[in-house]
């Protein structure tokens, strides 16, 4: 039981891994369009980004590294910023929101005690 | 509300696009010279445009991405093969013999077309001209060390088809390899242009450029001389041949010969043997001669050179030179010879234009002997010959820079990649208020890049020491063991890391590491522990009490935080061994090239070499899982070439090199 538990987690992570690397590949491609479109990243530098990108999208194990690649992408080619600070806002919000459902339990619980 | 275009332009990034005065110039002014900026601008806007018809087309964002990584490199064109040529020929063809089946291979690749439709498009080369031309190719790659080496157990490939074909697939059809090779090629094209003429080339041209001004007008002279016995109307209406004309000087013959026996020629032409009008004008002329002699001769005197006269009158009666042949002789002297006028030179005439042959032809017989260089001139050429062996040496070095550049390029990003799986790790353990793990984390990620290599002012340094010790502990104690152990004393290397152990009383004691690799308790004495030793000579293990060290603790007697440091080890020992791996791959691969004096350094047994891919052979196959479909085409290829097996190769380490190499799928 214990055994297919831990199995169905993994199966799970991993669903959610390979759709938040599909995302960022969408996202990564339609940055690196306008990148050149505008004028910020050049014909020569789409070519090795979007080599870097695809290698690099094939390893991603964990949101933590998504986000360590993106922020070293945006480092070296700022046309992708935008991907890397909306997972980042994503990620915050993310975090806030489990804050906040762990505070609110906290003080659900005080109350439960409270009224025990 | 009206638009503020100053603003605009202020906003704009300067120096990513051009400004708008330059790009109104280029529209409005057709001399004005378009900026690169602009240039560039427009070719990424076009590859925009081609990427979102690709997007709308397929949809799917990884092909879009594989799309937009691809490499275009134009061909070499006629004029860049002739300056290759002109460093060295021989080179020159091994460089063309690279382009045109590495571009086939990328038209394949692009079209999705097989090999043998891609030629049937082009039509040049054929299709066996090909084959032997990609053999070539192959073969002049499989004769460098360096391109051996970085495929494990390539030696053990005997058949030479396979040897072929898999370095077609690694290095020949490898986009990257391709791109970077042109550059270079292009590069040494330029400075081949600056070259100088060769000046013995120089000279034989000079040569020869005379001799051909001189054939000309020896040709013109021909021509003339055509005109002016055309008109004498032979029987056949047929003009003297250009190889007539050549003719008259056989046997060294002077410009007067030459005319003689054109002369005789053209009497013959028209049915008057020259010979017999010869006798017919010296008998002629002894008759003339005697007549005169005749009138103050007396008696017997006066009897011979009547007989004589008579004699030569019926000669020349035989010889029976008409009056009609008369004209036509006269006729024909006028044509060869010319006549004298008032002030009695000989005009008209082929006389003049044969000597003018005679000298032409001298002309060119001097001029094409005139090759012999001055001093300078052979100083030139020296000179000249030391820079395209320069520049030969250099071509010849392109290709295995670029095969080179192209791998060291794919471990330096999978090296990053591992980098970043150390630091999202640390990330990690922050959030989850794992301080000491973190910084764990972050220091091993030090660690790996110092014991491992990195870029030093733009040169690439390896810790041989270093990584041939943890290599060697890996392969002394397996991979899941050794690396653990080796990993914690990584850790331990972190200033004020310590853990914490049960000692043999069951009291916890905390351990620091020093230099020497010891433990140590907070006391600074050394740990120490009971260590198994197996019996020299005899069955069975003694109990033996050795200083403490990462290789020397039990593992399974951390306790507390020092546990969790142990379990977070394993989870991370992958990425570890897998830096370790390139490192080592990276670094043997290199060391003829950059490193030779320290080649002993890394240098491993037979047996412990065998080790080492059976310890990360293991990690290989995880690798192939994960890069498979990344990487069918080799396959196809291979395929193609009827080659259906691999023997003795490890075909894991095979696929891994391919991934590193960057050789994509076959998109279907």
């Amino acid at each position: 039981m214990m055994n297919d538990n831990m199995a169905t987690d993994v199966s799970v992570k991993k669903d959610f891994i390979e759709q938040l690397k599909k995302r960022a590949a969408e996202l990564l491609f339609d940055a690196l369009i306008a990148g050149l479109d505008n004028g910020s990243l050049s014909f020569e530098d789409s070519k090795k980004s979007a080599r870097k990108i695809e290698m690099h999208i094939d390893q991603l194990e964990s949101p933590e590294e998504l986000l360590v690649f993106l922020r070293s992408l945006d480092q070296k080619y700022p046309s992708f910023r935008s991907v890397f600070i909306k997972f980042k806002a994503e990620e915050t919000l993310l975090e806030d929101k489990i804050k906040l459902e762990s505070v609110q339990q906290r003080l659900k619980n005080l109350t439960a005690n409270y009224a025990g | 509300m009206p638009v503020n275009f100053s603003a605009a332009a202020e906003t704009a990034p300067q120096q990513q696009q051009p400004k708008a005065v330059e790009r109104v110039a280029a529209v409005i002014r057709p001399d004005a010279v378009i900026p690169n900026s602009l240039i560039e601008l427009q070719k990424a806007q076009g590859e925009a445009k081609d990427l979102k018809q690709y997007k709308a087309e397929h949809g799917n964002p990884r092909d879009g991405l594989s799309q937009a990584g691809k490499t275009e490199s134009p061909p070499l064109s006629p004029t860049e093969q002739k300056q290759l040529e002109r460093v060295n020929p021989k080179i020159a063809k091994e460089v063309s013999d690279f382009d045109v089946v590495s571009s086939v291979r990328a038209e394949m690749a692009a079209t999705k077309k097989t090999e043998a439709e891609v030629l049937a498009t082009r039509g040049v080369p054929l299709p066996a001209e090909f084959k032997a031309m990609a053999d070539g190719v192959a073969d002049r790659l499989i004769a460098m060390k360096y391109v051996r080496e970085l495929i494990p157990n390539f030696d053990k490939i005997t058949k030479p088809n396979v040897r072929r074909a898999v370095i077609d697939a690694l290095f020949v059809s490898n986009d990257l390899v391709r791109e970077k090779y042109l550059v270079k090629v292009r590069t040494i094209v330029s400075e081949a242009a600056k070259l100088s003429v060769d000046p013995e080339v120089a000279q034989k041209e000079k040569a020869t450029t005379g001799g051909k001004a001189a054939e000309a007008l020896k040709q013109k002279t021909v021509d003339r001389i055509q005109k002016r016995l055309g008109n004498i109307g032979d029987k056949n209406d047929k003009l003297i041949t250009p190889d007539e004309v050549e003719k008259l000087f056989e046997g060294d013959r002077t410009p007067t010969e030459a005319a003689d026996t054109l002369f005789g020629k053209l009497l013959a032409e028209k049915n008057i043997d020259p010979v017999n009008y010869r006798t017919h004008r010296d008998n002629q002329s002894r008759i003339t001669e005697l007549n005169g002699q005749l009138k103050s001769a007396k008696g017997e005197e006066k009897g011979k050179i009547e007989n004589q006269i008579k004699v030569l009158t019926e000669q020349n009666k035989q010889i029976n030179i008409t009056t009609d042949n008369e004209v036509q002789i006269s006729k024909v002297r006028e044509q060869v010879y010319g006549h004298e006028d008032e002030l009695h030179q000989r005009v008209g005439g082929v006389m003049a234009d044969l000597q003018k042959l005679h000298d032409q032809q001298q002309h060119i017989e001097t001029a094409s002997s005139e090759t012999t260089l001055s001093p300078d001139q052979q100083q030139d050429q020296g000179a000249l010959q030391v820079e395209k062996e320069r520049l030969g040496r250099e071509l010849q070095k392109a290709l295995v820079d670029s095969i080179e550049s192209t791998v060291v390029e794919q471990y330096d990003e999978l090296s990053e990649i591992n980098g970043q799986k150390f630091l999202a790790d640390a990330e990690k353990q922050k959030k989850q208020g794992q301080v000491e793990l973190a910084k764990d984390a972050e220091h091993i990620n030090k660690v790996m890049v110092e014991d491992g290599s990195h870029l030093e002012n733009g040169k690439r340094v390896y810790n041989f020491k270093k990584l041939k010790e943890k290599l060697t502990y890996i392969v002394d104690h397996g991979k899941d063991d050794g690396g653990s152990r080796s990993m914690l004393h990584d850790v331990l290397t972190r200033d004020g890391r310590t853990i914490t152990v049960f000692d043999k009383s069951g009291s916890e004691v905390t351990l620091h590491q020093k230099a020497d690799g010891k433990l140590y308790r907070e006391d600074d004495s050394v740990y120490t522990v009971d260590v198994q030793v197996k019996n020299v000579g005899s069955e069975g293990y003694t109990s033996k009490t050795v200083d403490a060290s990462t290789d020397t603790i039990s593992l399974g007697s951390l306790v507390g935080e020092s546990k969790q440091l142990l379990d977070h080890i394993n989870s991370q020992r992958d990425v570890y061994l897998h830096q370790l791996r390139l490192d080592y791959q990276l670094a043997t691969s290199s060391l003829h090239i950059w490193n030779l004096g320290q080649a002993r350094e890394m240098s491993f047994t037979n047996d412990q070499r065998a080790k080492l891919v059976q310890e990360f052979g293991i990690e290989d196959v995880k690798e192939v899982q994960k890069e498979a479909k990344r990487i069918a085409n080799w396959k196809q290829m291979l395929e193609d070439r009827g080659v259906d097996s691999i023997e003795g190769f490890s075909g894991t380490a095979l696929l891994m090199l391919l991934s590193l190499l960057g050789v994509k799928k076959k998109e279907d």
